[in-house]
């Protein structure tokens, strides 16, 4: 585990009214992982009780709430990974607790024609923390943590000569923000039964501008 | 990743043919060309020790071929 993060950055803590310092760390530490278990999923397992007890049709209730990843392992998954180059890891902090986590691929190939059978960084999962989900609480702690992770995801795709270029399944409710926020290309569902979005290196240049 | 080592590789003429063949088509460097063509053979690698097969599919047909790894 680095010492030092891979950079640090200010949001504002809307919660407190006021900017917080955020790091960005690489890779995935035990503590990231302990901040899951410890921090988000009692928040997860809450909505998740509450939804069960409403009755009804559960997984709209659960796409509603914005918690289809409530049950993403992301412990086994940093073991997993663990000495494998071809994945990379990153979590976002602040105040010592996990804010965001996400896992990423270099090992992926585009489909998009422009830029078909170039490499590229798949995003394998990208998560934000229950607090910061408008979803989940009146007002979200960060707004901004997945802009961000995507962003570190530009650039290690830049870092590994892929000019930027990332691909990505996004969960239902995300698709949208893929799409018109962060301006990727919608390629449509695939046999994952999944959209499946791309950005290319024009995209990921007018993103980080 | 930071720390870096430098190593010489020979390749014989149509394997360095490949190499630049292939990096100018991802538009890669040949350090980096290496170094996915590493991820991959690791990745593969990793599978088949886990008893794991790894396939390739034609898309058309469906028909499935197992892809080796010399051990």
């Amino acid at each position: 585990m680095p010492a030092q993060p891979l950079a640090t950055y200010k949001l504002l803590d809307r919660q407190r009214g006021e900017q917080v310092e955020l790091s960005l760390w690489q890779p995935v530490d035990d503590r990231h992982a302990r901040d899951f278990e410890e921090h988000w999923r009692p928040v997860f397992d809450e909505h998740l009780a509450k939804i069960e007890a409403e009755g009804g049709d559960i997984d709209s209730a659960v796409a509603l709430r914005n918690i289809q990843d409530a049950h993403w392992e992301w412990a086994r998954k940093a073991h997993a990974i663990q000495g494998r180059l071809d994945w990379q890891s990153f979590a976002v902090e602040a105040d010592g607790v996990t804010q965001g986590l996400m896992f990423v691929r270099t090992q992926g190939f585009a489909r998009e024609l422009s830029q078909l059978g170039k490499p590229l960084a798949l995003i394998e999962l990208l998560a934000t923390a229950p607090w910061n989900r408008p979803t989940l609480v009146p007002v979200a702690r960060f707004k901004g943590i997945g802009r961000l992770l995507l962003a570190a995801a530009i650039s290690l795709s830049v870092h590994e000569e892929f000019a930027g270029r990332i691909g990505l399944h996004a969960l239902p409710q995300a698709e949208s923000w893929y799409r018109d926020v962060c301006g990727m290309t919608d390629l449509g569902i695939d046999q994952t039964r999944m959209r499946y979005f791309e950005m290319t290196e024009a995209q990921a240049r007018a993103f980080l501008e | 990743m930071t720390d870096k080592r430098t190593m010489t590789l020979n390749l014989s003429a149509s394997e360095m043919d490949i190499v630049e063949k292939l990096a100018d088509e991802k538009g890669l460097s040949k350090t980096a060309l290496v170094r996915q063509a590493l991820r991959l053979y690791q990745s593969i690698s990793d599978r088949l020790e886990r008893g794991e097969k790894v396939f390739v599919e034609d898309p058309t047909t469906k028909d499935k071929a197992e892809l080796m790894v010399l051990s």
